[in-house]
Order: structure tokens, then C-alpha cells, then sequence
């Protein structure tokens, strides 16, 4: 049996999963992490519902899904636009099939730059390649930057929400942790934390040599990176270090920079109910010379890893998702189990689509059925992705893929029986006797999966068809 | 007063309202000069000014109250930075839907100013102003710059206990002069 605290713990992409159902009842126990949850769900949704009441965000909806699915739609042209822009301001361009292509490509890249010192922005993309680890096999040091971010790589743990990664953190636990970094006792509070690890940082950018980051958005026309964040850590890592590394997932790059009008309000007022976040920055290549700081050298890479399969395909709408995290934050399943329970690196609603996708349904396989398929993620989503029809379609393709012969048996002699009015109505009678003792009942073959977690129906005193036959003989 | 003047007094007083929702410190109408002292406190403080000509007259009076200045023309910048107490810039637009400066980079006007300094001091003037992030856009020069940022009220974290913290790695406190 496995525990929420070795969930949480840092995963390699392949490392094996104990079964959903597993990691679903280790996070249940955790009393602290459902609160947490609870409170992070109530601020985050609040803000989001404020946010989006402003007048004119269904036009910017709308809008926003255009401008998206036609960037989808035209993919493989606007990588190709993007390439050509970014290369003209002297950013040097690298592409990646896989995900252990782009770690090795970045490793590469620092190793042949003399790089020792790394510092990270907060990026999915860098998570989901597991790049740290790479860097250090290397032997270059690896700092994340962000303030949650930063709080899990000294935990050893992996982010629980895609926007708010130590989401799951308490402060006590935040407290001992600082504080075996520190080597003393730091007061339990959000005021001296936070000094602590910005001063921790600052020395960490000023040595830096590289600086590591993922993008929200490539503009092709333009070729601008641009990054959105609050903290101020995404503008130092690409101000200080003389080497800026972005890894791009090829899904992020826009038609045309005056897109970003819309997408920008968008996300963030989606993402934490900002009408803007506290920083924007737009990068269009190195240095110009006589300027005293910004990186002398720039690169993207631009990932794929089982992205462009998707072109084409019925999925192909996951690929307008532009990581709000709207959808984490007002689903059920998400609220109760977490982030980590998911297993992948992206958890909630989007990341029950995304990580079968991405990762093979095999890995993915339990996902889709992670959901209450309520439909909540399908409505807030700021670009339209029908999530909720997706989780479906994955459920289809999963079963389909799983040719069990019990299954389908049991399957087909339910559908043979309900097509018949007298077999209809013998089962009623049977299920309903059944019911009259759930302890059996739930131990039955078929049922003992299903019953878990469910209450079952009460039992009657008689079937409809029963009650039925009765008062048209016996009327009242 | 004309119409055209009226029509910009409203996007300060807009700009100044959203400015203060996100945690900002705006300063309607008030004298440059006075407001940086203030942010200064007691010399002698280092404060970092971009080479603007419309932050010159800030810079001696600031100099003449003895504070220690660095421009970035002087070679002293990079060293004498992490250590500046205040960062005063100029914006390139500054959009009155949020409250945002945006602020263009080039040799004058390095990242660091805006960056690394405690409090941030951003001088806005009259044609700067603008309705919205789509107006602020298309002020973005052309050859593009190497960067923009947009930014909204203090650097801010909420990573711990989902709780608003202020100046986690940019400056925690913005203050913005407008023009009134």
C-alpha cells in the first residue's frame, strides 16, 4: 500500500505507478492535503468567477477559441513561421521529438557552454521532460526559482497543481523545511519564509550562467517569447544569466502578436483571476549590443513528444489548452484527491486528457475514468476544449484497446436481456430481491468492483412493473 | 481645458485606480522630485535612474539631498545595482484598463532598474497613457526591442497557504507618478 507522502515524491517519467485506486485511497487519508485543497479551491474559484463577471470576457471567449483553433489547425506552418522569426532576431532554434531528446538537447547545450550554475523558471513542459535530472547528471547545479516550485525541489517532491505548485504544502511543513535549510529556527510565518528564500535566490541568479524557462506563448509573425508570472523569478532568470534556454511545446506558438491582446487577458483572469498578472515579458532574441543585462545567447527548443500525432485526430482540440488551470480548480475529483494522485506530471481534468495522449494509453490508461464527468471543466475552460466529450472518447479508445472477454460477455448478455420485456422484468425482480441484502450483494463477481465507494440503491417492496400490473387490476 | 485633455484625465484616474487593486502606489498629479524622496528616506541611499532626459532634474535634486546615483552609463552600474534601494524608469506606455506600465529595454533603460531594487519609482507622462493592452501593443517600437515587460503592482506570491505575500523576487513596493 502506498502513502500520500511517497506519492508525492519526485518521479522519473516511466517510474512504475501503483493502480489508480491505490494512490486515490493513500491521498483520502491525507487530512492536511484535503484542506489545503479545500482552501485553495474556494480562493482560486473565487477570483476566477470575479474576474470573468468583468463585461466583454464571452466575446474574449470566443475570440480566445478561434484564435486558438485555427493556431491548432495550422500548427506545423506556424512552427515553421516561428522558426523563421526567431532565427532572424538571433535566437538559435532546436527541435525535439521526444522528451528525453529535449532533456538531453538542454543538458548538451549547457555541458558545451561550460554551464555550472542553473537557475529555472516555473515551467510544465521542464517537468514533464524531467529535465533537472538531467542537468545534474551533468553535474550542473539545478535551482528552481519559483517560490513554490522551489519548495518542492527541496522536498524531493513533485508539483501538485499546475499553477500553484506546493499547493499541497502546509506552512509548518514549509516552516521545518526552511528551517533545516537555514540551520536554525525560523518563525512559523509567511512574511520571514518568504525573505528567507528571496535571499536564498538572489545569490543563487547572480551566479547563475544559465537560465531555464518555458513560454506561455511563441508569436510566429514576431518570433516574441512570452512569459507570465507573478513572482518576478521569470524575469531574473532571463535577465541575469548569459545563456536563456526556453523549451517550447510546439501547441504555444500564436499566429500573430496582436493575439496576445486577447489570449493574455484570458489566461490570467482564467488562471488566478488577475486582470493582469504582475509581470508580462516579451523576449525577442539576445542582447543588443551596448545593453547591460539580458542573456548573450538565446535558444528555444521546441517540443513535440506525441504532440503533432495529435493533428487530425478527434483529440486534436486538447492542444488549444493554454495551462489556466481553470479546470483543476473546479473539479470534484481534483478537490478531494490532488494533484499527485494523477500519477503524470499534469493532474486534473486537462491532465487526465493530456497524459494518456502524451504518454501512451497505456500509462495513462486509468485517467479517463478519474472523473465524475460533470461537465464543470468543459464550462470554465477559456479556449473551449470540450473536456468532459474528450474523457469520454479516451474511456472508448481504452476499452476498446482492452479486448476482455468477461467484460464483454457480461456486456452482451445484459444488452440480450433488456432487449427482451420478459427478461426486463425478471431481472428487476432478481436485482431488487439482491439488494435486499447489500453485503452480499456487493461481494457478487461484477458488482465487487463497482460496489466500492458506492452506496447502493435501497430495495423496494415491489418493481414498478409489479405496482403497475396491480393498480391496473385493482384500481384505486 | 480641451477635450482631447480631458479624455487623458480620465485614463489617469483609471489608471490609478486599478494601479492601487493590485497592490501598486499611484501619485495623481504630484512632483516626481517629492515622491522619490520619499521612497528614498534618509540619505544616503543608492538609487539606481535610467538615462532618460526626463528623469535628469530627478536625478541632481536627488544628488543634491545626498543620495548616492547610478546611471546605467556609468560603469559602476552592474556592481552598485543589487544594492540599490530604489530603481527609478520611465515607461513606454501605460494602460489605464490595469493599471500597467510597459516598459521597453535598451542600453538607456537596462531590466536591472525595474528588477532587482526593492522599490520600483516609474514617472508617467501625459502621451504615455493609453486605453488598453491592445493600444499598449502597438506602441512597442519596430525594429522590436530585445525586451518588454508589462508590469502590474509589486512582484507577489501566493505559494504558501494560497495567501498574498508582496516582493517575493521584484520589487515590493510601485510606486507610479501621474500626471494630473
Amino acid at each position: 500500500m502506498t502513502t500520500a507522502d511517497e506519492l508525492a515524491r519526485h518521479r522519473h517519467p516511466g517510474d512504475p505507478l501503483p493502480p489508480l485506486r491505490d494512490r486515490v485511497e493513500a491521498t483520502l487519508q491525507n487530512v492536511e492535503l484535503r484542506g489545503a485543497l479545500r482552501v485553495m479551491a474556494t480562493r482560486f474559484n473565487d477570483a476566477r468567477d470575479e474576474a470573468v463577471r468583468a463585461p466583454g470576457i464571452a466575446v474574449l471567449k470566443d475570440r480566445g477559441t478561434a484564435i486558438r483553433s485555427a493556431g491548432v489547425r495550422d500548427l506545423r506552418v506556424n512552427v515553421a513561421r516561428a522558426e523563421v522569426s526567431l532565427r532572424r532576431l538571433g535566437v538559435q532554434v532546436h527541435h525535439a521529438a521526444t522528451g528525453l531528446d529535449a532533456a538531453e538537447l538542454i543538458a548538451e547545450l549547457a555541458s558545451a557552454r561550460g554551464v555550472r550554475r542553473a537557475v529555472k523558471s516555473k515551467s510544465m513542459a521542464t517537468e514533464e521532460v524531467d529535465l533537472n535530472h538531467h542537468l545534474e547528471q551533468r553535474g550542473i547545479h539545478v535551482t528552481e526559482t519559483d517560490l513554490g516550485e522551489w519548495i518542492i525541489q527541496r522536498a524531493s517532491e513533485r508539483p501538485s497543481h499546475i499553477i500553484a505548485p506546493a499547493v499541497h504544502k502546509t506552512r509548518p511543513q514549509i516552516t521545518r523545511l526552511f528551517s533545516d535549510l537555514a540551520g536554525g529556527e525560523l518563525a512559523d510565518e509567511r512574511e520571514e519564509l518568504c525573505a528567507f528564500a528571496q535571499q536564498q535566490l538572489r545569490g543563487e541568479f547572480l551566479a547563475a550562467d544559465l537560465g531555464v524557462s518555458g513560454a506561455n506563448f511563441v508569436c510566429a509573425d514576431t518570433g516574441t517569447i512570452v512569459l507570465v508570472t507573478n513572482e518576478g523569478n521569470g524575469r531574473l532568470t532571463t535577465s541575469l544569466p548569459r545563456v536563456h534556454i526556453a523549451l517550447v511545446p510546439v501547441e504555444k506558438v500564436l499566429a500573430r502578436f496582436e493575439d496576445l491582446a486577447t489570449m493574455l487577458p484570458l489566461l490570467t483572469r482564467h488562471a488566478t483571476g488577475q486582470p493582469m498578472t504582475s509581470y508580462v515579458t516579451m523576449i525577442n532574441g539576445p542582447r543588443r549590443e551596448g545593453e547591460l543585462d539580458g542573456p548573450e545567447e538565446v535558444h528555444v527548443v521546441f517540443l513535440d513528444a506525441g504532440r503533432t500525432a495529435l493533428l487530425g485526430t478527434e483529440f486534436e482540440d486538447m492542444l488549444r489548452c493554454i495551462r489556466c488551470g481553470a479546470c483543476l480548480n473546479v473539479c470534484p475529483v481534483y478537490g478531494t484527491i490532488g494533484g499527485h494522485a494523477y500519477g503524470g506530471v499534469y493532474p486534473g481534468p486537462m491532465g487526465a486528457v493530456l497524459t494518456p495522449l502524451l504518454s501512451g494509453l497505456e500509462e495513462g490508461r486509468e485517467l479517463p475514468g478519474a472523473t465524475s464527468l460533470c461537465g464543470a471543466c468543459s464550462a470554465v475552460c477559456p479556449v473551449g476544449i470540450p473536456l468532459a466529450d474528450l474523457l469520454i472518447k479516451l474511456r472508448g479508445s481504452v476499452a476498446s484497446r482492452e479486448p476482455r472477454r468477461a467484460r464483454r460477455l457480461f456486456f452482451g448478455l445484459w444488452s440480450r436481456a433488456w432487449s427482451s420485456p420478459r427478461l426486463y422484468r425478471w431481472s428487476a425482480t432478481v436485482g431488487n430481491r439482491a439488494r435486499r441484502w447489500p453485503r452480499v450483494a456487493r461481494h457478487l463477481p461484477v458488482a465487487r468492483g463497482w460496489g466500492r465507494g458506492r452506496t447502493l440503491p435501497a430495495a423496494v417492496p415491489e418493481t414498478f412493473h409489479d405496482w403497475w400490473r396491480r393498480e391496473r387490476v385493482n384500481p384505486r | 481645458m480641451s477635450e482631447s485633455t480631458r479624455v487623458d484625465d480620465g485614463l489617469a484616474a483609471r489608471f490609478a485606480t486599478e494601479l492601487r487593486t493590485a497592490d501598486g502606489t499611484p501619485h495623481l498629479g504630484e512632483d516626481p522630485v517629492a515622491v522619490a524622496m520619499d521612497a528614498a528616506g534618509l540619505p544616503p541611499a543608492t538609487i539606481a535612474i535610467d538615462d532618460d532626459p526626463a528623469l535628469e532634474r530627478l536625478a541632481s535634486a536627488l544628488q543634491v539631498a545626498g543620495h548616492t546615483i547610478v546611471r546605467p552609463h556609468e560603469p559602476s552600474y552592474r556592481e552598485a545595482l543589487p544594492d540599490a534601494a530604489v530603481g527609478v524608469t520611465r515607461c513606454r506606455a501605460a494602460i489605464a484598463d490595469t493599471g500597467t506600465l510597459m516598459l521597453v529595454f535598451d542600453a538607456a533603460h537596462p531590466r536591472s532598474t525595474s528588477l532587482l531594487p526593492r522599490t520600483h519609482l516609474a514617472v508617467v507622462e501625459h502621451d504615455d497613457l493609453v486605453d488598453s493592452l491592445g493600444d499598449a501593443l502597438a506602441r512597442v517600437p519596430s525594429p522590436a526591442p530585445s525586451a518588454v515587460t508589462f508590469v502590474t503592482g509589486p512582484s507577489r506570491s501566493a505559494d504558501i497557504e494560497q495567501i498574498l505575500t508582496l516582493g517575493v523576487h521584484g520589487p515590493a513596493q510601485v510606486h507610479v507618478v501621474l500626471p494630473g
